[in-house]
């Protein structure tokens, strides 16, 4: 079993998606958990990638050949997940409004899906109201935006002060990232969370779910 | 002294005890229109007209005099079909967001949707947009997007290649701006390859075929090479010898790393750029290579020099492992820096003028020892950058070159 499952994880960090559905199937079948395929195969292929770029010794294309085999083998894996495990909550996504960057927004997206989350995806150049909207509409309490531009990360602060206008400010927690966001910045606006990428993200988002923040 | 001939005595290697400056000298060092609207009010030149000659990046072109007063040392002379391939031989008058009068490319006529959203169309299909209450815009449509084989590259943009009447007119340009200054001369080539090819694939497309298409990406970045040498040829064989400087321009770095690896650098870029600096270097031996790249891109700078580049911009010194002093001691004897100059992305953060000079000066004291340096902000100022900042670093810049070439300092 512990084979099989290293071999997804080294078919992920090489991005070969037709092998990850493969194997990822033949552990099923073997009466692997979900839970044990995706954290020690998909996951730890995705986290031992993540590392490699940051130490630049890959870069984007590899990144991105990982990222589309770890989407096909959570794909796989989904049926089987969903009958094993209650699934966790909401989280409203969004870049922010005059912005339509949103590769780290779908990025930070893939990641909390694969935690087993439901994302309500709110696409690129999201008014702050639409955020307060979504968040009533879809009862969500977690709130993710992102800002790419030095010049858009003003919009962080909008949608905190548009929660505020609403008086739901104290329902929610609003996460932020993107490129020129910083800690400094988020303590600034007085948003809840930073977080510099998009495993963090979804691993404080699986912390706030479980209670913990 | 006088600017073109400051930077000539310091391409030759004679200019030890100085730096140069530049500010608007080439498409990486200017400012926002809105901030160049600012500057010329503050500096009594509402006269001088704001013409956006860049449209991906909003960027005027910067007034010969507002150069001067600032100690800029270059000019620039640019294709005419420089963005989203509109013709900009012609102008008309426009606004700003704000209602400050400017002038657009004639041929930029953007579609407003109910949204409130830009549209500029190409070949009669929406190409880039900006949002409403946006500064930018961004690319929407990629043509090669689905390209599987090499015959699908035709579909490549047209821009790449240049007509015999645009080289014309950018050889007068070039000819007009030696004749009529005595500033240095850049040429705004550009030559991307990485860049291009993300706008004609899609940023994700372009990635991955990187990594699994290699014989069609060598087939696509040969294709536009032999594009750009086409273009090289056509206008350094009229104006070449009135050149000082020719800029490109491609990302390979993010904030915290490499966005490709050094051995993929090396293999899928690297030679594309030899071809093209080497051709420069070989026939034309006067001018430098002005490599503008973004991002902590210290560990693949060896590659870089090994393949032309002579001036390296912008210096990004906010991103992961550009620390200056370390760039300047491992670089310093190999390359000149162009910028690092302000660190403009964290510039909101200095309040006062004193902190923003006190900024400036460190780094000068820095990147100008030995030489070998050209003054500039790391990339252009943003919107809300204010005029009395602006000027504050190049004055700093500019009493900092009198006391280096005193022995004040």
């Amino acid at each position: 079993m512990m084979k099989l499952l290293h071999e997804i994880s080294e078919e992920l960090e090489l991005g070969h998606a037709v092998q990850v559905k493969k194997k990822v199937l033949a552990a099923i079948e073997e009466g692997t958990s979900p839970d044990q395929i995706l954290k020690e195969g998909l996951l730890r292929g995705l986290d031992h990638i993540g590392k490699q770029f940051r130490e630049s010794e890959v870069g984007i294309p590899e990144v991105l050949l990982a990222a589309r085999a770890m989407n096909t083998g959570i794909r796989v894996l989904k049926p089987f997940y969903d009958k094993t495990k209650e699934p966790r909550g909401k989280i409203c996504v969004g870049t922010v409004q005059g912005d339509i960057h949103d590769i780290g927004k779908n990025l930070v997206k893939l990641m909390m899906e694969c935690q087993g989350f439901q994302i309500i995806d709110l696409g690129n150049d999201v008014a702050p109201e639409r955020f307060v909207e979504a968040s009533q509409e879809h009862h969500c309490t977690l709130i993710c935006c992102s800002a790419l531009l030095s010049t858009t990360m003003n919009e962080l602060k909008a949608v905190i002060k548009a929660f505020e206008k609403a008086g739901l400010r104290q329902q929610v927690k609003i996460m932020i990232g993107g490129a020129p966001v910083t800690q400094q910045f988020c303590e600034k606006i007085g948003a809840d969370c930073y977080t510099e990428d998009a495993m963090e993200a979804s691993q404080y988002a699986v912390l706030y779910d479980e209670g913990e923040k | 002294m006088t600017s073109r001939e400051r930077v000539q005595k310091m391409f030759r290697g004679e200019l030890k005890n100085s730096f140069a400056i530049s500010i608007g000298g080439m498409a990486n060092d200017n400012m926002s229109a809105y901030a160049y609207a600012n500057l010329l009010k503050y500096l009594g030149m509402e006269e001088k007209p704001i013409k956006i000659y860049d449209l991906f990046q909003f960027i005027p072109l910067m007034d010969v005099e507002v150069i001067d007063r600032l100690g800029g040392d270059f000019v620039h002379a640019q294709r005419p079909r420089y963005r989203f391939n509109l013709d900009q031989k012609e102008w008309r008058p426009g606004t700003l967001h704000d209602g400050t009068p400017c002038y657009y490319p004639a041929e930029f006529q953007p579609i407003r949707t109910e949204d409130g959203s830009l549209y500029v169309e190409m070949d009669g299909e929406r190409y880039a947009r900006m949002p409403k209450g946006g500064l930018y815009f961004d690319i929407i449509r990629h043509p090669l997007e689905d390209a599987e084989e090499v015959e699908d590259l035709r579909l490549v943009h047209p821009a790449v290649r240049m007509s015999d009447e645009d080289i014309e007119y950018t050889a007068n340009q070039i000819e007009d701006l030696y004749q009529n200054t005595d500033k240095a001369v850049v040429l705004l080539f550009a030559g991307q390859l990485i860049e291009q090819a993300q706008r004609d694939f899609g940023f994700e497309e372009f990635y991955c075929k990187l990594a699994i298409e290699k014989e069609l990406m060598h087939a696509y970045f040969q294709m536009v090479t032999d594009a750009y040498l086409h273009n090289l040829e056509g206008i350094l064989s009229r104006a070449g010898e009135k050149l000082d400087v020719i800029w490109f321009c491609d990302d390979i770095g993010t904030q915290q790393t490499l966005q490709i690896s050094v051995p993929m650098y090396k293999e899928m870029i690297k030679p594309y750029e030899k071809q093209m600096w080497d051709y420069i270097h070989q026939n034309y031996p006067h001018i430098r290579i002005l490599f503008h790249c973004c991002g902590a891109i210290f560990d693949v700078i060896p590659e870089l020099i090994d393949a032309g580049v002579d001036l390296l911009n912008p210096v990004q010194i906010s991103a992961k492992g550009m620390d200056p002093e370390r760039l300047k001691e491992t670089y310093g004897k190999d390359i000149i820096f162009w910028g690092g100059g302000t660190d403009t992305q964290n510039l909101a953060n200095l309040t006062t003028v004193e902190e923003v000079e006190e900024h400036a000066r460190h780094l000068l004291e820095i990147f100008s020892k030995g030489g070998n340096y050209v003054f500039s902000q790391i990339h252009n100022f943003q919107a809300d950058v204010p005029p009395e900042k602006i000027v504050a670093i190049f004055d700093q810049a500019k009493k900092y070159r009198e006391k280096l070439e005193a022995g004040e300092v």
